[in-house]
């Protein structure tokens, strides 16, 4: 090969490899573009989905007294409805496994109300639920200040999605009507 | 390897062949990959817009709205009756979800915008919300409305007529699309594969016969609830309501009564109501709802049905919480 050849092929050489590095950077760019828009899709559909199960909640047959209100009562009979066998796995197919559903009374305040999230007293967590609708919830010691509707047993503080939505709540025994806040948290994949 | 003279002018062409060749097929995989996850994203898209539009005015007891998709979406509903299990699915079957809603279709989804209706389905108390959707091109015919004659029929005619949906009160032609209700007397429809027919008899207890493409079924299926009328109109379909029924809805009604009688122990807990004798009337027939549902026309379940909503009437005239609050004047109990 002759000098002049030997240019001309390294020439050519360098302008194809000045071309592939040019598509290959448009390529790594268009390709980060793509990942975020997926990662932005991902968490509207995950919004969605937790609005979804936000509205979905505020009208369950299984919690509601007439339209648009939660009975209290009936707190207690989904806890212990989604804790057995037969229904565990309907109810996990409804919430989903990535979202946690609970329910706190804002106003008027229950007795000896806590601020201090973990002091705060929730009726419809653990396995003695009837005990605690005897001895906390029943008229005049009502002490529960939060109820947990369904808990996948996600514990994380992070990358979590949350919605909420004020609820009227209604206590059957002495007809009483209360504020509470229905939160839900949807525990994202990171 | 090159003898002197030999021009490098064909090997670059070669290079350059070879090399272009690559990209091309390379461009050419990613833009159809691309566009394939643009269509699959427009199509979970479309059936999480159906769904978060049927959740958001689940809260109502009796609503309607129109939903628009982003482009013409072929959505179709699958009752799995092995698995009890409901899906929305686009119509390639490319994408299904499950859902946890009783939603009644007349026939596949085929436009960007339909028209979706929902209604809390009491019997006696809230079971859940059904949920009827169908396109505009979709036509409701009433032959003989309005019924004068015929109180229960003319109520349902009217609820019906105050839907945005499009509502006509001839026959339908061959060429139409659309379901004909019955609910006086029925009659042979136009055979058409666009046309269904639903026969509704009013009378206690209420069922429902559907047209088989043919001829009328022979197995009448029983209407539970007000509601469970307009859901044989929109499932117009044999297979499809009796699936819809026999699964997703008798599970319902099933947990809702079980939800209900631990309710009931508790509300007896009220001062002055542990003695109560309604709470334990109430009791015994919710224990009874799930053995008596069935699909036969016997009225058994309608018999337990009625007497808690008469139970529950009593308690509303005593100091004792009621079991369920409903403004509904339910025609069919």
């Amino acid at each position: 090969m002759n000098k002049k050849a030997q240019v001309q092929f390294m020439e050519m050489i360098f302008v194809l490899l000045i071309l592939i590095i040019i598509i290959l950077i448009g390529l790594v760019f268009y390709y980060s573009f793509l990942h975020k828009g997926i990662k932005e899709k991902k968490e509207r559909f995950t919004e969605i989905d937790a609005i979804i199960l936000t509205d979905s909640v505020s009208s369950m047959a299984e919690l509601t007294h007439e339209t648009g209100v939660i009975n209290s009562v009936k707190l207690f009979s989904l806890a212990k409805k989604i804790k057995s066998t037969d229904y565990k796995e309907y109810y996990a197919n409804f919430f989903g496994n990535d979202k946690k559903v609970t329910l706190e009374i804002i106003y008027p305040p229950v007795n000896n109300e806590k601020q201090i999230e973990t002091l705060k007293l929730d009726c419809t967590s653990g396995t003695d639920i009837d005990a605690k609708f005897h001895n906390k919830y029943t008229n005049p010691t009502n002490e529960c200040q939060k109820f947990t509707i369904y808990d996948p047993g996600i514990v994380r503080t992070t990358g979590t999605e949350i919605r909420t939505n004020p609820v009227s709540v209604y206590y059957p025994l002495t007809n009483e009507y209360r504020i509470g806040i229905l939160k839900v948290e949807v525990f994202k994949n990171e | 390897m090159e003898k002197r003279g030999v021009s490098i002018f064909v090997f670059t062409i070669m290079f350059t062949l070879i090399a272009g060749a690559i990209l091309l097929v390379f461009f050419f995989n990613f833009g159809k990959d691309l566009i394939r996850f643009s269509n699959k994203e427009t199509k979970v898209e479309n059936l999480l817009i159906l769904e978060k539009n049927l959740a958001s005015f689940a809260l109502s007891s009796n609503s309607e709205k129109a939903i628009s998709f982003s482009d013409n979406s072929k959505i179709g509903i699958t009752c799995d009756s092995s698995n009890k299990k409901l899906f929305l699915s686009s119509q390639d079957g490319q994408y299904s979800k499950e859902v946890k809603k009783l939603i009644f279709l007349p026939f596949n989804i085929g436009s960007s915008e339909v028209e979706a209706w929902t209604l809390a389905w009491n019997y006696p108390f809230k079971i859940d919300n059904l949920y009827f959707v169908a396109d505009k091109d979709v036509t409701f015919y009433f032959p003989g409305a309005p019924y004068i004659s015929n109180e229960k029929a003319n109520h349902f005619y009217n609820k019906f007529k105050q839907t945005r949906f499009e509502v006509k009160t001839n026959t339908p032609t061959q060429l139409d699309k659309g379901v004909i209700v019955y609910l006086i007397n029925k009659i042979t429809p136009p055979i058409s594969n666009n046309i269904k027919a639903v026969y509704i008899d009013l009378n206690d207890p209420p069922k429902v016969q559907f047209w088989d493409k043919t001829s009328w079924s022979s197995y009448s299926y029983p209407i539970l609830g007000d509601a469970m009328v307009f859901a044989a109109i929109f499932s117009a379909d044999k297979a499809k309501f009796e699936c819809i029924l026999n699964n997703l809805a008798k599970e319902r009604i099933n947990t809702i009564s079980e939800i209900y009688q631990y309710t009931v122990e508790k509300l007896k807990q009220t001062d002055g109501c542990q003695s109560n004798a309604e709470y334990d009337t109430i009791y015994t027939e919710l224990t009874k709802v799930p053995r008596e549902f069935s699909l036969s026309v016997d009225g058994q379940i309608q018999n337990s049905a009625k007497i808690i909503k008469e139970q529950n009437d009593v308690l509303k005239t005593t100091n004792c919480p009621v079991l369920y609050k409903s403004s509904e004047t339910m025609r069919l109990l």
